[in-house]
């Protein structure tokens, strides 16, 4: 038994995959994006994190810190994140009363995740959902995801994986039959320009989505539309000719938001796109429909 | 669109819209002219057995009191001298000077009155009343030690208000009405009358019965009669050729309905109206609800379209005249009792779809032509409610959602029509008469036709009970010794000992809350005997007798408990800290809970945030709150009422939350004394369910839904950006029908932003349309208290981004 390092499960998820979903939340990420949704995911250790809204300025988490770690101040605590991880986070999120203080990121076994999922079992049923990993890269856990993918497939819920494709092809292989849906991200197709804004090349991504295409795996791209990285259609119609050439049809723009922002100040990061707008539905099927993104090349149907 | 009934020269958006931007444009007044009518009368019958004094005043009133036809108007028949404007019902209740004072410049349920009105009610009026109304006489009825209790503001119930109101609170037989007319009504009784049996004991209260009977059907042919004329008066001097026919056609109506048959469907309608109108003049009560409209006009809109006599169209349009006309009627109320539902709230409650006498899908194209209604008009009356039962198809869902979505204000909730057609059959109802049932006023499953449930007759105050179990039933607000003296906190040994201690205050209260309510029922019968409405009670005219004394086919009176889960989350607060964990000392507690947690924040975010709480799944802390509320309605059930039959309880609030909060000091829940108890009734507190509404729907579907037979709610509120497409709605609809699988009896949706009722408190004049749902019915927002705002806004927002 392989215990996961999970960071959220949120019942009700209904933008993860068809129907009435599960989305269980998996800590780490290869890729570190500015307009990151879920900063609390990266890095691999439980990290603290502080929900301003709810802090009383109590100070007891002061009281239970090492030298150091939290400064009292005025408008409340301030934070040494990097030296507030592991056991300490879990020391200081005990000592808030008021709920304030989480630790984003706890070690689960597989059969603990899978007694949270099955309950909404007959709203699966009902719906035709199941469950989603997301993360971060949920396929860095391989070995958990394989393991709670397999309670899943069990028990007979549909499963999907939220996957940036930076990982091993190995895993995909190894992961085979168990999942019944990859929500894949393609970000964009420039090695370059994927490097500067994500930390990392697609190299990978590209590759390992050219091998999943030629299995029987079922397989939704999913484009972040960023502001200023890949919002043209220059860019778009790249990803969606890649996409025709793979064979792929099922593909969605996703547009910009802010939703992230709080999150990155709560666990001590600094968030770089504040001044850059959230992408109106507008804006955005004005993109779909330059790039012409949701037509599949000589391939009508 | 073709027309066949009506000439051309208006479209129905064009009727509809008119008709309700004027009904929306009205500034509600106090009418006198009922208070004066009424006092004429009894005035003249002084010395008469009450059952006839009040059947006369009922037939005064229809004989005299001012009527009119408004411009454009299909369907006629006003409640006071002008539209939406309020009577007074001096028979039930008075209101002192301060309270007149306070009419138009209190925030809620505002209503104007002049000077020279005030006066007359003050001088002239209410005098004569002053030992006579019911609600003045039921001093005499309750025991001293009720009145002590009674007496504190920081009660655990108030059976008063009902002495001021009459019952309401049933589903009148319109339907047959409708079939037969009150000529059969009438014949009936006559025919009763003449065939009592020399030898029967009741004798003078049956005959006295169906006297009053055949008065206040004389007083109905009258009414309609009086209109009638006024439309072929106005006809006459019509100049507009379209208007002059339309008036023509409702002269023709008013000959016929409701004293005959209807035989069209627009004769239907303007029965179907009358009908509740004259009830709802006749007492003060609120909450005498309509019923299945969509299957009672179905056979006569099917004939109609059948003949060719009747378009879709114009079908919809004459049933807009009704939806708009439901707001006509408004009740003036105390201050004290206003604040509590607030919005002008009759509680019309209005249901569609469900089952067919066959235990069919019932949903059938006058279904879809309601909810064209609803949505067209969508004011908070009719309170129009959903039955959904297994075999509805999704689509009828999806439509209602789409109205809740593009409307974003909550209306329509949602009832489990297969659990609660079982439910009502186990209560003592046929399969024909349950799968018949339909809700009055909020969420309340009741017989049509058949049941004066008096579904309404109480809220009782849970957390109030476990205030003083905590504190030997002295109330912490007053220091008032209110309950049994069953020891302090700091006495109980075990966790056993506090539900004990609960238990013996509920029980005891309960017991009080019995005894005063069948006292006002007594009273009720004694003095306002609702004759009109026994006509439209199966059962009356059979046995002679009135149904506010027990004439009705089934009898209840409900009372409702609230503060389910803040009892539940305090006592989770107990049990984990005290008697578990032992991290909180029990003096700790009483002494949070009596200084308010003064200088105790820290220990109050630690029973907020350190102790799982109803509403998220947590088995443990979900059963707790199923101890609660199986103890409350165990507790109430298979009482005897004074009109025979049991009482029932309901685990629902409307928004008495909120002022039942004020009674209460603070809780171990994390509560802070006075703030409003949890809304909706078996709804988790606000704020405490943090795991999304998939797992709030398992917390509550633990519940014993059925045992609380009188009713219950559960409301949930969605951001309408989590319901932008088809897909997104179609999951709600599952998220329903998958909630309704698990045991759930009724679920209600807000779906509206949270910027939005922020903005309606800041500027009412720009959301005057919004409607909300307050804990199981609708009102406009801006109309609401501003502590009912506020609660409302800071319950949890399930998918907030």
């Amino acid at each position: 038994m392989t215990k996961g390092m999970i960071f959220d499960i949120q019942r009700y998820s209904i933008h993860d995959g068809p129907g009435i979903r599960t989305t269980v939340f998996l800590k780490e990420c290869p890729l570190r994006c500015a307009w990151c949704a879920n900063p609390e995911s990266w890095g691999s250790v439980p990290r603290l994190f502080h929900l301003q809204s709810r802090c009383i300025r109590c100070f007891s988490c002061a009281a239970a810190a090492k030298e150091g770690q939290v400064k009292a101040a005025p408008d409340g605590p301030i934070f040494d994140f990097g030296s507030c991880t592991g056991d300490d986070a879990l020391r200081l999120a005990a000592a808030c009363p008021a709920g304030a203080l989480v630790v984003k990121g706890t070690p689960m076994a597989p059969e603990e995740v899978f007694r949270v999922i099955e309950r909404d079992l007959p709203f699966y049923e009902r719906s035709g959902g199941g469950v989603t990993l997301s993360g971060g890269e949920p396929l860095l856990q391989k070995d958990f995801a394989k393991e709670l993918l397999t309670l899943c497939k069990e028990a007979r819920i549909s499963t999907a994986v939220e996957t940036t494709g930076l990982v091993p092809w190995e895993t995909f292989a190894e992961l085979q039959g168990l999942v019944d849906l990859y929500l894949y991200d393609i970000k964009h197709l420039d090695p370059e320009v994927h490097k500067a804004r994500t930390g990392r090349s697609n190299e990978q991504i590209s590759e390992n989505l050219k091998k999943l295409s030629a299995t029987d795996a079922h397989i939704h791209v999913r484009t972040p539309v960023i502001p200023g990285f890949n919002d043209t259609p220059e860019a778009l119609r790249a990803i969606a000719d890649f996409l025709d050439a793979l064979g792929i049809r099922e593909r969605t723009l996703l547009p910009f938001h802010q939703y992230g922002s709080s999150k990155f100040r709560s666990c001590g990061l600094s968030y770089q796109m504040d001044s850059v707008p959230q992408m109106t539905p507008e804006t955005l099927q004005h993109l779909a429909e330059t790039s012409k993104f949701y037509q599949t090349g000589g391939n009508k149907s | 669109m073709k027309k066949l009934l009506f000439p051309e020269g208006i479209t129905r958006q064009e009727r509809t819209e008119f008709l309700n931007a004027r009904m929306r444009a009205v500034v509600p007044e106090i009418c006198v002219e009922r208070a004066r009518l009424v006092t004429e009368s009894y005035q003249s019958t002084e010395g008469e057995p009450y059952i006839l004094r009040r059947a006369k005043a009922l037939r005064h009133l229809l004989e005299h009191m001012t009527i009119f036809i408004d411009q454009e108007e299909l369907i006629v028949g006003n409640h006071a001298a002008k539209p939406r404007c309020a009577p007074v019902f001096p028979e039930f209740g008075l209101f002192d000077e301060k309270e007149l004072d306070l009419m138009p410049v209190r925030k809620v349920d505002t209503l104007q009155i002049s000077e020279e009105d005030k006066r007359f009610l003050l001088d002239d009026i209410f005098p004569y009343w002053k030992t006579r109304c019911a609600g003045e006489r039921a001093v005499h009825y309750f025991s001293p030690e009720l009145l002590r209790i009674l007496d504190s503001p920081y009660r655990v119930f108030n059976p008063l208000s009902r002495t001021r109101s009459g019952h309401g609170h049933y589903l009148p037989n319109v339907r047959r009405i409708l079939q037969e007319g009150f000529v059969s009504i009438e014949e009936k009784a006559a025919r009763y009358l003449k065939e009592l049996d020399y030898c029967d004991p009741d004798y003078a209260e049956k005959m006295q019965f169906y006297q009053a009977a055949l008065i206040c059907i004389d007083g109905v042919k009258a009414f309609q009669k009086r209109y009638a004329e006024l439309a072929r008066s106005m006809a006459a001097d019509c100049t507009d050729e379209r208007r002059k026919k339309e008036l023509s056609l409702i002269a023709a109506n008013c000959d016929r309905v409701p004293y005959q048959p209807a035989r069209t469907y627009f004769e239907a309608v303007q029965s179907f109206w009358f009908v509740i109108l004259i009830d709802y003049c006749g007492q003060n009560g609120s909450s005498i609800s309509d019923g299945r409209v969509d299957q009672i006009l179905r056979p006569y809109y099917e004939k109609d379209l059948a003949d060719g006599v009747l378009s879709r169209d114009e079908a919809g349009e004459i049933l807009e005249c009704l939806w708009v006309k439901h707001s006509d009627i408004i009740k003036a109320g105390t201050y004290s009792s206003v604040r509590n539902n607030g919005g002008f709230s009759t509680a019309n409650n209005l249901v569609l779809g469900g089952l067919d006498p066959q235990g069919n899908d019932a949903v059938c194209d006058m279904t879809y032509l309601c909810l064209e209604a609803e949505e067209a008009v969508f004011n908070s009356e009719p309170n129009t409610s959903i039955r959904l039962s297994s075999k509805n198809p999704d689509a009828y869902v999806n439509r209602v959602i789409q109205i809740l979505v593009h409307k974003e204000g909550g209306k329509m909730p949602f009832f489990n029509d297969d659990q609660i057609i079982d439910a009502l059959m186990r209560d003592g109802l046929t399969r024909e008469e349950a799968l018949d049932y339909a809700i009055v006023g909020c969420v309340e499953p009741t017989g049509y036709g058949n049941t004066m449930g008096s579904t309404n007759a109480g809220m009782f105050n849970l957390a109030k009970c476990l205030e003083l179990a905590l504190f030997n039933g002295v109330c912490q607000m007053s220091g008032m010794q209110m309950g049994p003296k069953t020891g302090y906190l700091t006495d109980f040994k075990t966790f056993e000992e506090v539900q004990e201690a609960f238990r013996t205050q509920v029980t005891y209260f309960v017991n009080l809350m019995v005894c005063s309510l069948n006292c006002t029922e007594k009273l009720i019968g004694d003095y306002c005997p609702h004759i009109f409405s026994s006509l439209l009670l199966d059962g009356c005219l059979e046995n002679g007798r009135d149904c506010t004394r027990g004439g009705a086919k089934y009898n209840h009176i409900g009372i409702n408990g609230v503060g389910t889960a803040d009892v539940a989350d305090s006592l989770n607060v107990i049990r984990h800290m005290i008697y578990e964990t032992h991290s909180v000392s029990a003096e700790e507690v009483m002494e949070a809970m009596r200084t308010d947690f003064k200088d105790k924040e820290i220990l109050r975010q630690r029973f907020l945030n350190q102790v799982p709480k109803y509403g998220n799944d947590v088995d443990a802390a979900d059963h707790m709150a199923v101890w609660v509320a199986k103890l409350y309605c165990d507790c109430v059930r298979d009482k005897a009422t004074v009109r025979g039959g049991t009482f029932r309880p309901g685990l629902f609030c409307l928004s008495s939350n909120t002022p039942l909060g004020r009674q209460v000091c603070a809780l171990p829940s994390g509560r802070l004394a006075g703030t409003p108890l949890g809304d909706g009734g078996i709804s988790p507190k606000h704020s405490m369910d943090t795991h999304g509404p998939t797992a709030a729907a398992r917390s509550v579907a633990k519940l014993p839904h059925t045992l609380a037979i009188n009713g219950v709610n559960f409301n949930m509120k969605f951001l309408p950006s989590i319901l932008k497409t088809p897909e997104d709605q179609q999951k709600l609809t599952d998220l329903i029908r998958t909630y309704f699988s698990l045991g759930g009896m009724h679920i209600q949706f807000n779906i509206l932003t949270r910027e939005k009722l922020i903005a309606a408190q800041k500027h009412p004049d720009k959301y005057r349309s919004l409607v909300v749902r307050v804990a199981g019915y609708s009102a406009f927002f801006v109309e609401l208290d501003k502590d009912i705002q506020d609660e409302i806004i800071s319950r949890t927002e399930h998918g907030a981004a």
